[in-house]
């Protein structure tokens, strides 16, 4: 079956909820919860696996961009690649330093500024190509 | 590198959305390849000429800022 732009973006929306309900439902339950390890690594895994559902309907979606948008988002994700690298590496330097607040910049958030990171450089690219005059 | 889109686009009264969906790309990205800002492959060129009924060299020409070694 030959699936359309407009599918996959519905695809990719569903993913999105989905994954970000897993996420969510897992952590707040391993935290409320005193649940056996079995369990907590059944629900520490679940997450990733909706993720990777996301991911497959992402890279579908790649392939059916034509080489503009393809080159929009291959300079986004070498953005935040690299803008990712330098602001864990800075928070690691500064965390040694003073002691972070673990609510803001520990590790159940950080992939949160690395999505952040990925639409700015969409932001950007898009800007470079599709407006800019 | 310099284009000459908008002339043969002229020449055949078409508008960017027309070429754009018949070489398969989006109208923006077009605006982009015909505003000179991204460079298309050989073969959205190749598509380009044809649709055009003319050949890639007429369309994409090299401009003296484009050094040769």
């Amino acid at each position: 079956m030959k699936i359309n732009k407009k599918q996959i973006n519905k695809l990719i929306l569903f993913a999105s909820i989905l994954w970000a309900a897993c996420y969510l439902i897992a952590l707040n339950v391993i935290k409320e919860y005193t649940l056996s390890n079995e369990i907590k690594v059944l629900l520490s895994i679940l997450p990733t696996i909706t993720f990777g559902i996301l991911i497959y309907f992402y890279i579908t979606s790649i392939n059916l961009m034509d080489e503009v948008e393809k080159r929009i988002h291959l300079e986004a994700a070498v953005f935040a690649f690299s803008t990712g690298l330098a602001l864990i590496m800075t928070i690691g330097i500064v965390d040694t330093a003073f002691d972070l607040n673990k609510e803001i910049f520990g590790t159940k958030k950080i992939f949160i500024y690395l999505f952040i990171l990925y639409f700015i450089g969409v932001a950007l690219s898009k800007n470079k190509y599709l407006f800019k005059k | 590198m310099k284009n000459l889109i908008k002339v043969e686009r002229a020449k055949k009264n078409w508008t960017q959305e027309y070429l754009a969906n018949k070489i398969g790309v989006s109208r923006q990205s077009m605006n982009a390849i015909e505003a000179g800002k991204f460079i298309p492959s050989t073969l959205l060129a190749l598509k380009m000429a044809k649709v055009f009924g003319t050949s890639v060299e007429s369309i994409f020409q090299l401009e003296k800022s484009d050094t040769l070694l």
